[in-house]
This record gives C-alpha cells, structure tokens and sequence, in this order.
C-alpha cells in the first residue's frame, strides 16, 4: 500500500516562520548589543574596583587594616565574574588591567595584614601573589632586598609597600574604567 | 471558550519578549547577584560540588545557568537570556489558562497585558534565573492539569507532572499549587472508585518526583549517597528556616510602608520612605497589585457560587503562595513574589471582566497606559526624570 505524507497546514507553517523569525532576530540582536554587554560589565567591575579604594581610611597610613579588607571582600566579586565570563576574554586589554588591580589590592591587604602583625620586612614567598607583583612593577622592585638566607624580602618600613601598592590598584583601575569604553 | 488561533500566542509572546529584551545589555551593577550563580553553575556541572556560595540552592538551576550559558554565551545575555525566554512564554501560558478558565477572550487579554507589562515579572525576567522558570513551569502545570481534568488525556497528567517535578527542582514553593492541584483532582474524583484514582494520579506523582530528583544524577555519580542527600536536605531546611519568621512580626510588617502588598498604605499616610523603598514601591506595582487581594476574593466567592473548583485552586494557591512568602524574613519584593502574580492578574482579569462593556475596556487601556508609564524605571532603561518627578516626589519626601 502506498504510504501518503501527511499535508501539513499553512497555520502549522506560519507558525514555524515566526518562530524561525524570533529566533534568527533575537541572534541578530544578542550579536549587535554583545559589545554593549561586554562593555557594561568591564564597568561595572571598574567601578566595583573603585569602591575597594573607599577602604583606604583618610587618617591612612595610620590605622588598622580592617575597613580596607571589608571593603575588597565585599567588592571583589564583579571583577571576578567579568574575569570568569566570555566579556574578559573578548577585552583582553581591559582583563589585563582588572587583573593588575586586583592582584595590587589584594597584595596590599596581605602586607597591611602583616604590618598590623609587626612585620614590616615579609618575605615574597609568605604572602600570595607577592611575587606576581613585584615581577609587574618595576617600582615595587625597588623596594626588595634579598636577606643573608638568600630570602626576597619587601621593605614595608612606613607603609611604603602597602601605600606605592594602592597606588598601583588605583593606575590600575583608571586604565580598566578607560579601556572598558574603547575597546 | 474562544477558538485559539495561530497568531494569537505570537501576538502575546512577541510584546512581552521585546519588553524583557530591550536593554538587556545593561548591568544594574551589585544588586544582581549572578557573580554567585555563575560560579555555582560552573562548580556543580564540572565538579559536581554545590557552592561555594548558596550550597542549599537545587541544582536545576547551576544545570540550567550552565546550559544558557553554553547555547548563548558566558557573558550578561547568556546568563539572563533564559528568564527573558522564560518569562515571555510564561505571559502566555498565563493568557491561556486564563482562556481555559473563564472561556472568554477579555479576562485572557487582560491578564496578558497585566502580567506583561508587570514591573515585578519585568525585572525578575532579566536580572533572575530560577524564580522565572520556577513560575513559567508552575503555570504550566496548571495549563496541563486544567486540559487533564477536562479531557482526561493521559499526556496532560503527565505533562503536569513534569512541569511541577522541574518547578519545584527549581523553587520549593512551586509544590504549593502542587499540593492544592491534588487536592482538587481528589476532589474532583471524590465519586470515583479508588482504582481509577490510583491509575490517573500514581503516573503524575511519579513523573514529578522522577523529574524533581534526575537534577541530582549529577551529584550522585560523583560518589555521593542517599544519606548524604538527606543530611543535605535536612541541613538546608534548617539554614532555609532561619529565614522564616513568625507571624506576629510579618503582620507587624504590613502596617509599615515596608509592608508587601499594603505598602501603598504607606502612600496614604504619608509616611517617608527611602530611595531603596521607592525602587520597590514601582517593582511591587501598587496601584494593580492593590486589587489582587479583593480580586481573589471575588474569584473564591464565584468559584463556590458556580462550583467551579478549578478557581478555588487558583485563589487558594495565591493565598497559600503570599502566606508563605509574608512569612519570609527577607525583602520579599527582591526574592520570590514572582509566582503570585500571573494568580493575581488572572483573578483580576475575571473581575473586571464582570464589569459592563465600557468600563471594561477603560481599564485595560488604563492598565496598558500605566504599565508602559512604569516600564522604564522596571527594566532599568534611562528616561528623563522629569515625567516622573512628581509620583517619586510623592513616594519619596512627603510627610517627613
């Protein structure tokens, strides 16, 4: 017996038109307007980075190192979702620069940290993501020294470290604000 | 009950989907909080580890971030395209059940236009992800339940079944309106024998607990037991409880202006709110959201007055629904009201739709005016302030 195909009607074909149209329109769409996501999301982890430095007491360098760690805890987290997302890998340039200034941020807590522990001279290797900073920043060399134990030590004396590290998250974060509108 | 066309779930689908598009691209910056969420997804779909955050969260929902992410990017349109997606069909799912209920086109239209341009669904579609799935799966439970219990197919019950199982993977209280649809279906098969009761209802119960627990498969084919499941249910009730908080103090909470629902109140005695209340005054929409309650109870008082069972499910799952979120400890606007209110709008579409002829169609062009009015400050889009000057002036600074 000859089979015949079923005759499926023009409502069933309109139908499979328009979703087709919204489908293919909401692609068209995401495409178009990907760039603004990406853009707004490198801001608004720019601007979460900015608020960190709210942390910093105005009676700076003296005073404890409590309001600048609550202010990077609870701030951290955009910058770390525009560097976990897809945005961070199509804006290199702006990743770059959010991950520079959150390393200097979160440096500077740790070496604060030990300052208000009374040690000015910490080694490299005892605070996490030292060494990444110090290979970054041709000034922050200048302030190691290696001891008699063969040990890279940085020169924390005055807060110098913690104050040249802020300043380095905060070049750092102007550059990201700056480059999440160009590139 | 109006034939259904082609066009017409397009014609509500298409408004509703470019009013939850339009913008998207636009972070609100730290009120969302899909840093969480994303890294969640990621951890339990590679790793199969809940946490680091909101460990108590299903799992439906990293499973379901994970896969958006994956067809539309790792990026803010990939992670809020699904409840944009959500959302939209959950308009028009709502539009025809509104359809099945009352058999009339007006209490389906306006629900539609309600439930649309709501600020609440506006901005719960594009900056939430399970709350939107949550009540478009609940929704369709209830679409499925109401065609099961008029033409008793067998791929309605199970369908329902299906939807609440994936609803309550995603959200808890999606198992209220399950409970009340039981409810009501043994009701309903009150005069039947006990055998046919078992075969329609035995099926549904299974596909929605198989569908609630296969969400977990990943978990457990990464070692872990059944104990563990249960020492991890058992200790998220608990962490889940301290949420909760009596009734005296939620019922002091609604003569604040503060207080969910009656927060217009607030409005009358001209009390001063903060910017933070003013944000949630245009999300919770007090001038629908103050008919909800007369409505429903409009629609219970029908449903015993035509024996209309079905209504009483919708009215009673409302309630059950705001009695459950007012006894929430935690800012109700911002979290989980999103389920209420399709019940709302549908409810409120019936009563108006009792009105005469004249009066009916004001209120939905009022209704369409005052949404599209409010649409820019729910989805977050830059308007000048000064057409809304005087309502923030009012909401904002009188009676200091």
């Amino acid at each position: 017996m000859r089979m015949r195909t079923p005759r499926l009607s023009k409502e069933f074909w309109y139908s499979v038109a328009t979703v087709a149209a919204i489908i293919l329109g909401t692609f068209l769409y995401l495409s178009a307007t990907r760039p603004l996501a990406d853009r707004s999301l490198a801001g608004t982890a720019a601007r979460a980075l900015h608020a960190i430095e709210s942390g910093v007491p105005s009676e700076f360098p003296n005073g404890g190192a409590q309001r600048f760690s609550e202010a990077l805890g609870n701030n951290t987290e955009m910058a770390d979702l525009f560097l976990i997302s897809d945005s961070g890998l199509r804006m290199p340039k702006t990743r770059d620069h959010v991950e520079g200034a959150l390393l200097m941020f979160t440096v500077a807590n740790e070496v604060w940290i030990a300052h208000d522990n009374k040690q000015d001279r910490p080694a490299a290797s005892d605070i996490a993501g030292l060494s990444s900073a110090i290979a970054r920043s041709a000034e922050l060399q200048d302030l190691t020294s290696v001891d008699a134990s063969g040990t890279l030590r940085l020169d924390n004396s005055d807060m110098r470290a913690v104050s040249l590290l802020l300043t380095l998250g905060q070049a750092e974060t102007e550059k990201a604000e700056a480059s999440a509108t160009q590139e | 009950m109006f034939p259904l066309r082609w066009w017409m779930p397009f014609a509500v689908f298409i408004p509703s989907y470019l009013l939850r598009l339009i913008g998207l691209a636009t972070v609100f910056g730290p009120v969302e909080d899909m840093y969480m969420h994303v890294e969640n997804a990621f951890y339990y779909t590679r790793y199969g580890l809940l946490g680091p955050d909101n460990w108590w969260t299903h799992p439906a929902k990293h499973i379901g971030l994970r896969f958006a992410s994956v067809m539309l990017g790792n990026d803010i349109l990939g992670w809020r395209m699904s409840g944009v997606i959500m959302g939209s069909v959950a308009v028009v799912v709502a539009a025809l059940i509104a359809r099945r209920l009352f058999r009339s086109a007006y209490p389906a239209l306006l629900t539609a236009v309600l439930f649309a341009l709501d600020p609440l669904s506006i901005a719960f579609s594009r900056t939430t992800f399970e709350d939107t799935i949550a009540t478009c799966l609940t929704l369709c439970a209830i679409l499925f339940w109401l065609r099961a219990l008029e033409d008793d197919r067998t791929a309605d019950w199970l369908l329902c079944g299906l939807s609440l199982g994936i609803a309550v993977a995603c959200r808890q209280y999606a198992a209220i309106p399950g409970v009340l649809m039981l409810g009501v279906t043994l009701f309903v098969l009150r005069r039947e024998r006990i055998g046919v009761i078992a075969r329609t209802g035995l099926p549904v119960l299974g596909v929605a607990i198989i569908s609630y627990y296969c969400w977990w498969l990943p978990w457990i084919a990464r070692g872990n037991t059944m104990p563990d499941w249960w020492h991890l249910q058992y200790d998220s009730l608990h962490v889940q409880g301290a949420n909760f908080q009596g009734f005296g103090p939620a019922l002091m909470g609604m003569v604040d202006p503060q207080g969910w629902l009656f927060r217009w109140v607030g409005l009358v005695l001209r009390r001063p709110v903060d910017g933070r209340e003013v944000v949630s005054m245009m999300s919770s929409d007090p001038v629908i959201w103050v008919f909800f309650a007369p409505a429903i109870a409009y629609l219970i008082y029908r449903s015993i007055v035509r024996r209309r069972p079905e209504w009483m499910m919708i009215g009673l799952s409302f309630i059950a629904l705001y009695a459950f979120f007012v006894l929430a400890n935690r800012p109700i606007m911002v979290y989980s009201a999103l389920s209420i209110v399709p019940l709302g709008c549908l409810a409120v579409g019936y009563a108006v739709s009792r009105f005469g002829p004249k009066a009916r169609w004001a209120v939905l062009a009022a209704a369409a005016l005052w949404g599209l009015y409010l649409y820019p400050l729910a989805a977050g889009i830059a308007v000048p302030l000064q057409p809304y000057a005087w309502l923030l002036e009012r909401v904002h600074t009188v009676g200091g």
